[in-house]
């Protein structure tokens, strides 16, 4: 917390506006920005998607791709260069050696092509040239080592695609901060990965950062900047609208727009949204549901082993219920909900849907279930075709199930005006829409079909917070007027908490737990959910500030 | 701000108007009109016929008598050149329908089913890549009479073979997309799903495949002619035009220029009439519509 207030700052950006410009519209993604980044402390910047937060960080480092964007004005001081105004081989000296980044995906941050060490390598070739090649080896290993990869002296000449998730982002940290740069921009670098992977990274990021290293966190995360930020910065349209000591924002925010963000936060103390009620006859029923997947070898592709993605899940999902299914990735949990809806073949158990087996279910069988249940993916920008116009999105699934004879413009309006849009956006086509507003359309495809079961694979998970709080109150209101079950899948606890009614934890394919959300994330009694719900970032407890 | 009481309009409605707002393209679909009606109207309004021999008046320079000048046998090049179109049409015409009609769907279908008949086949499409094409010609022509016909079976065994692994290789990364999932998951038909959400999304990368095939089919035209499968002396094509210049070049050069230009001005109208149409189709593309 002890920021030296006395030294000059590491980083002032005055003024800055960038704008895109394309062929039949302009938009401004900055707008007259101004902040400093003192030595040594971490600078948290949120904001939604499209508030122009990864805008201000990319212009730091000047990766705003021009055209379509152009810095319209501003100043970025960076020891005493305005860093908009440096020519590319002066740039070229900062970028990765004095000022760098970490980026959001660490599936693609790595050149696939080339082996770890060597990247790292590269690195100090182009920034450390008076380095012997002995010590170069010498260096990578040690910081391989730092950021926690086993064996580093074997694994650096391994391929990106040998590296799990969690340790490409590893080692994209150990590029960032292996030079000891006075600054660093993190954009969104844990919304990839799971809660638990997350508290790690972080844990790695404040204990690798030496003293004089400054970071800036991009992140729409108001849990995540409690933990990690000294100081916030909250962006909204394209404009700075509060800044702030971490504390006293989060305690007092004085923009509305700020208490909006932190009042959507889903916290794990939430309560529920209604006590448990009564079911009927259960809808959906698995008994040891078993979805195995085989590890084929040699050319005549003999099975030598299965992956056991689902390995004895048993449950009941009544009308009207909600049941969470919680996990890491590869915990198996969209593999259930894949399975149930038919996506992938179970290879062994049972499952039925109101009492008929849904086992080994033909092809044109799965299309008459499959009226009655829907899925939600998480995807909205890939789950709706580009091509086609909302209105024949809507229309086509009741056409096909003879619920309807044409696109009917009436039919499509209901649809929209029930998730909450304006009847007028039928004739426009996907691209046209944001995140949420897409998300909308695709529950109100699934509607259409007035299903009795939809199941959400990490519905909201892709959505900024206060997007993500209206379209989990759209499901509860759905689910109230049209005693819709739900299988919700998410890694996000304090979501699960919220809106379900029973909760299922799942890992390496086998439930663990199970029960209610109070019983399981209050009083967790299994080790996994207790270090599940540790690393749930909790905005507001004092125990969990890194810095 | 969009019109918000516009009519609905159906892909194809919304493709055409987005177009027709495409400058580039208009003048290549302009252009390519103007290149049919002159090959199939132009020969009957010409004072010469194609095969009407002249020797007083051989190897003419251009002149206001014959506008692109004369062949070896004194017979005007414009009327050459315009009767040639024809066929080179005609057979441009005829790959293209078969790359997409069979192509199309014969790619889309081993893609999207994969498995064992996805196997299946791609080994077929793969024998048919390895006949040597050459020996597939000679045998068509001692097998069955000389015939136009001929010309087109040949091109057209051969010409949808690589538009199907291409299109199977698009709906492959597609087919696992959420979007297909969600169609799936809605209980449409295999069929459905294939032509009306996936095949549609990879039409960009067919046009662009399908223009580049056009030029080498009219080439490839003059290759089967030389074997003796195309067309046959007096009628012309621009790809036996082009290899009829190609010998005389140093001394008649308007010989190869004239029909070179012709395919030049085509080719050049259906690449921007086929990026044009990659657009429209794309209602990503281009702005709002």
């Amino acid at each position: 917390m002890s920021t030296e207030k006395s030294t000059k700052p590491v980083l002032q950006v005055k003024n800055l506006s960038v704008s895109f410009h394309t062929e039949d519209r302009s938009v401004q993604a900055v707008d007259n920005v101004s902040f400093e980044v003192n030595p040594g402390e971490v600078l948290g910047l949120v904001g939604e998607s499209g508030s122009g937060k990864t805008v201000t960080g990319m212009s730091i480092l000047r990766l705003v791709p021009s055209p379509p964007g152009r810095y319209d004005g501003g100043q970025i001081l960076f020891d005493g260069m305005d860093i908009l105004k440096l020519r590319p081989e002066e740039l070229r000296t900062i970028r990765g050696s004095r000022i760098s980044a970490i980026f959001q995906e660490p599936m693609t941050a790595l050149s696939p092509l080339k082996t770890i060490g060597d990247q790292l390598k590269e690195l100090l070739d182009l920034h450390r040239p008076e380095m012997n090649e002995k010590a170069k080896v010498a260096m990578v290993i040690e910081w391989l080592t730092k950021v926690g990869i086993p064996d580093a002296e074997t694994r650096m000449h391994a391929f990106p695609f040998q590296y799990s998730g969690g340790m490409r982002q590893r080692v994209t940290i150990a590029m960032a901060l292996m030079l000891e740069p006075e600054l660093v921009i993190a954009d969104e670098p844990t919304t990839a990965l799971d809660v638990t992977l997350q508290a790690q990274v972080f844990e790695l990021m404040m204990e690798m950062k030496s003293d004089k290293t400054s970071i800036i966190f991009i992140t729409h995360d108001m849990g995540v900047v409690w933990e990690l930020c000294n100081r916030v910065l909250v962006m909204k349209k394209a404009q700075l609208v509060e800044e702030g000591e971490t504390e006293s924002l989060f305690s007092a925010p004085r923009d509305a727009y700020t208490q909006k963000l932190l009042h959507a936060v889903p916290r794990l103390d939430d309560v529920p949204a209604r006590s448990l009620p009564d079911f009927e006859a259960p809808i959906l029923s698995a008994r040891n549901l078993q979805t195995w997947f085989p590890v084929k070898k040699g050319i005549f592709a003999r099975t030598v082993d299965h992956i056991k993605a689902l390995d004895g899940v048993s449950f009941d999902l009544h009308p009207g219920e909600t049941l969470g299914v919680v996990g890491e990735s590869g915990s198996g949990k969209s593999t259930l909900g894949r399975t149930l809806i038919g996506l992938e073949k179970s290879t062994g158990g049972s499952f039925t849907y109101e009492g008929q087996s849904l086992q080994n279910l033909k092809h044109r069988d799965w299309r008459m279930v499959r009226r009655d249940m829907g899925m939600i993916f998480q995807d909205p920008y890939s789950s709706l075709n580009s091509r086609m116009k909302i209105l024949t999105l809507l229309t086509e699934a009741p056409i096909v199930h003879g619920l309807l004879n044409k696109p009917d413009p009436d039919f499509a309006a209901t649809c929209l005006e029930e998730v909450g849009l304006d009847a007028d956006m039928m004739h426009r086509y996907p691209h046209e829409f944001s995140g949420g507003q897409r998300q909308r359309i695709c529950i109100a495809r699934i509607l259409a079909l007035k299903p009795k079961l939809i199941i959400c694979d990490e519905a909201v998970s892709a959505l900024d917070v206060t997007i993500q709080a209206q379209v989990l109150d759209l499901l509860l209101e759905l689910r109230e007027r049209h005693n819709l079950a739900y299988l919700f899948i998410s890694h996000d606890l304090s979501v699960v908490k919220r809106i379900c009614d029973n909760v299922l934890v799942m890992q390496q394919g086998k439930v663990v737990e199970q029960g209610s959300p109070t019983q399981v994330i209050d009083s967790p009694q299994h080790a996994y959910t207790q270090s599940l719900i540790q690393a749930v970032p909790s905005p507001g407890d004092l125990q969990r500030r890194r810095c | 701000m969009k019109n918000r009481n516009l009519r609905s309009y159906s892909l194809g409605a919304d493709a055409w108007r987005r177009l027709l707002r495409n400058r580039a393209a208009v003048s290549g679909l302009v252009l390519l009109i103007l290149m049919v009606l002159a090959c199939v109207a132009g020969p009957w309004f010409s004072a010469y016929t194609f095969e009407e021999m002249d020797l007083f008046s051989a190897n003419e320079a251009p002149s206001a008598k014959h506008w692109f000048g004369t062949d070896e046998l004194g017979r005007d090049l414009m009327t050459r050149t315009l009767v040639g179109g024809r066929i080179s049409f005609a057979v441009a015409l005829a790959a293209t329908l078969v790359s997409l009609l069979i192509g199309v769907t014969y790619g889309g279908v081993s893609g999207y089913v994969g498995g064992r008949l996805d196997t299946l086949m791609m080994r077929i499409v793969d024998v048919l890549y390895a006949l040597p094409f050459t020996l597939l010609v000679i045998l068509l022509i001692t097998v069955f009479e000389r015939n136009l016909m001929l010309l087109f079976i040949a091109i057209g065994a051969v010409e949808w073979l690589t538009m199907a692994r291409i299109v199977r290789g698009q709906v492959m990364g597609l087919r696992h997309q959420e979007f297909i999932e969600a169609c799936q998951v809605l209980g449409y038909s295999q069929a459905r799903i294939l032509f009306r959400h996936l095949l549609p999304n990879v039409l960009g990368t067919v046009i662009i495949y399908v223009t580049l095939t056009i030029p080498s089919v009219m080439l490839l035209e003059a290759f089967l002619s030389f074997l003796g499968l195309g067309v046959q002396p007096p009628m012309s094509s621009w790809g036996s035009l082009i290899e009829d210049g190609r010998g005389a070049m140093e001394d008649f050069p308007w010989l190869m220029i004239f029909p070179g230009l012709a395919l030049f001005v085509t080719l050049l109208a259906l690449n921007f009439l086929g990026d044009g149409l990659r657009d429209a189709l794309d209602p990503r593309r281009g702005g709002e519509s």
